[in-house]
């Protein structure tokens, strides 16, 4: 059932690595750093990167607004590295660009 | 011809989007790290922060010439096709410790060049600490060419790949243990370091410390010059001629007992980066992963006593790798159609494997708990009983999900850095755990947590063990 299900949503090339695929997640890391680029003229001067429990600790938003975009780059490499790329994998990239965006609207 | 050989021995071209990639990478971590350093650290301790660093960076380019070099020197068969044109074992050695080196003289230029921006007045400092990250680098490098090449010339070629496993993950074993000891032993000795030592007690040491790595540097280059010339293509011919032999007996007839358990086991066992690599890598994702769990869960009000030990032990189960790719790894996968083989008992040993290999990991963290915390002794058997059971769990589910995925794999790898499937178990196990955690902080039960979290696991293991046992169709599998 779950085979079934995953290859009427995503096809028979569910686990296929091809360029194309590349393609689509930096064209999608490059959209992360322009609207980090463009949400960096209305966040505070500082936001919260990590906190742990009550703790929280800020930097600057000029730094902490590429952390999202790196990660992102750093994931897409990995994936590339280890021929991974797939469309559930180019998926969870615009999920990730949709938390950045969600996270930004939220510190404003 | 240098630039030939590297295309021809490494076989991969960077592309410029990737290199580039790399670059922001190393440009962005570099800077936040020294960022850090200088915002969270005292005065005195920031000051000193640039020793760390280099520390750190030195420590990368270890892990990754000890990865890289005796791989691709000694046991990269392109090295054999060129062998037979006038090429100088000298010139090989270079051209691959050079591609290795200037990777690693990236990481450490990375790690440096926030130093020059953030303490502009050191610039002299940013640019000895930069050149002697290289030279130690340097040093390391060609250290670890030259006892591969002396493993490789005079270990017998029975034995020579068992010698190069046992060198390769002993020094990743030896770096892990010196991480955890003498980087933060410096980071103490950073931290409390007084800013009122003589200076010249410090130009003192600094120019025996130069001293000693400069004439390290230039006896090492020599060794390894007389090693490349007369002992590397000798000892890369007797690695390639490894293989395990018994001498003096003949080969006999093999009386295979356990099939199913001998096809597991050739499974895992053939990738000898399974054994060190996966397991570390497993072993940092659980300790951020349960970390994470414990602190965003508690946030919504999921506490309780041994929240902290279950969502530990609940992340060792989960990344279980070898079961959650029990038939997306399996190259044997497509001589099952036609062999006779029990698509149930192969599922139950599968499961069996990856219960096997994931309990070492559950068993290691519980050692580490109960020696960090001093449990009761009956909450620490509770806590061994809980891991064992959503182990069993957590294998069985992987083993599962894998059968009814889609595969049409390209990726060779998965073995070892997981997959969705890998993703699903997580998902379920948390939901699980966060259920019995809920269930228990809310004192709808009339049990503690642990005794209860240890039942629940035990009853959906035996579910699970009543369900291979009566639906013995769902485990064949029909895409092999």
């Amino acid at each position: 059932m779950i085979r079934r299900l995953l290859k009427n949503v995503l096809g028979e090339n569910f686990t296929e690595n091809n360029a194309k695929l590349a393609t689509v997640n930096f064209g999608v890391i490059l959209l992360m750093f322009v609207l980090s680029g463009i949400m960096l003229l209305f966040l505070p001067e500082q936001i919260s990167i990590l906190h742990m429990g009550e703790t929280y600790y800020p930097i600057p938003s000029v730094l902490g607004v590429w952390l999202f975009p790196i990660i992102a780059l750093i994931v897409n490499l990995l994936f590339i590295r280890q021929n991974r790329l797939t469309k559930m994998n180019s998926g969870v990239f615009v999920i990730l660009l949709a938390v950045m965006m969600f996270s930004y609207v939220n510190m404003m | 011809m240098k630039h030939i050989l590297c295309k021809i021995l490494l076989h991969n071209k960077t592309h410029p989007v990737v290199a580039a990639s790399f670059m922001i990478i190393g440009a962005y971590i570099g800077y936040l790290i020294w960022y850090i350093l200088d915002s969270y650290l005292p005065a005195a301790a920031a000051d000193n922060g640039y020793v760390f660093v280099s520390l750190i960076s030195v420590w990368l380019c270890a892990f990754w010439g000890i990865y890289q070099l005796p791989d691709q020197l000694c046991m990269n068969r392109r090295i054999k096709m060129i062998l037979c044109y006038p090429v100088e074992a000298q010139t090989i050695v270079s051209v691959v410790a050079m591609r290795i080196f200037i990777l690693q003289s990236g990481i450490c230029a990375a790690f440096l060049y926030p130093f020059f921006l953030f303490e502009a007045h050191r610039r002299r400092e940013a640019v000895l600490a930069m050149l002697f990250c290289c030279i130690l680098t340097g040093v390391m490098d060609i250290g670890v060419i030259l006892f591969s090449i002396l493993l490789s010339r005079f270990c017998a070629c029975d034995i020579v790949g068992y010698a190069f496993v046992v060198f390769q993950y002993g020094s990743f074993l030896v770096l892990a243990w010196l991480a955890g000891n003498v980087v933060f032993a410096l980071w103490g000795y950073i931290a409390g370091k007084s800013q009122a030592v003589p200076k010249e007690q410090e130009l003192h040491v600094a120019l025996w410390v130069w001293a000693a790595a400069l004439l390290g540097l230039t006896v090492l280059i020599m060794a390894l010059r007389f090693a490349a010339e007369h002992w590397y293509v000798r000892g890369y011919l007797n690695v390639q001629d490894f293989r395990h032999r018994e001498a003096g007996k003949r080969p006999t007839t093999s009386h295979i007992t356990h099939p199913y358990f001998l096809l597991e086991w050739k499974r895992v066992t053939r990738n000898k980066e399974l054994i060190f690599f996966s397991n570390i890598k497993n072993m940092i994702t659980v300790m951020i992963l349960s970390r994470l769990l414990f602190y965003n869960f508690s946030q919504i009000g999921l506490t309780g006593t041994y929240v902290e030990e279950l969502f530990l032990l609940m992340s060792c189960c989960s990344v279980n790798t070898i079961s959650s790719t029990a038939y997306s790894s399996d190259d044997n996968k497509s001589c099952y159609a036609f062999l006779p083989i029990s698509g149930q008992r192969l599922f139950l040993w599968k499961t069996i494997q990856g219960f096997l290999w994931g309990e070492i990991t559950v068993f290691l963290f519980w050692s580490i708990l109960i020696c960090l915390e001093r449990l009761p002794v009956l909450s620490a058997f509770l806590l061994l009983l809980y891991g064992t059971s959503m182990n069993y769990v957590c294998s069985w589910l992987g083993v599962l999900i894998d059968l009814k995925m889609p595969r049409t794999v390209n990726s060779t790898n998965e073995l070892l850095h997981g997959n969705i499937s890998k993703v699903l178990v997580l998902i379920t196990a948390t939901i699980l755990t966060v259920g019995e955690i809920f269930l228990s902080s809310r004192k709808w039960l009339p049990v503690p947590l642990l005794p209860f979290a240890c039942l629940a696991g035990a009853g959906v293991a035996a579910g699970e063990i009543c369900f291979w046992r009566f639906c013995k169709g769902v485990f064949y599998d029909t895409d092999s």
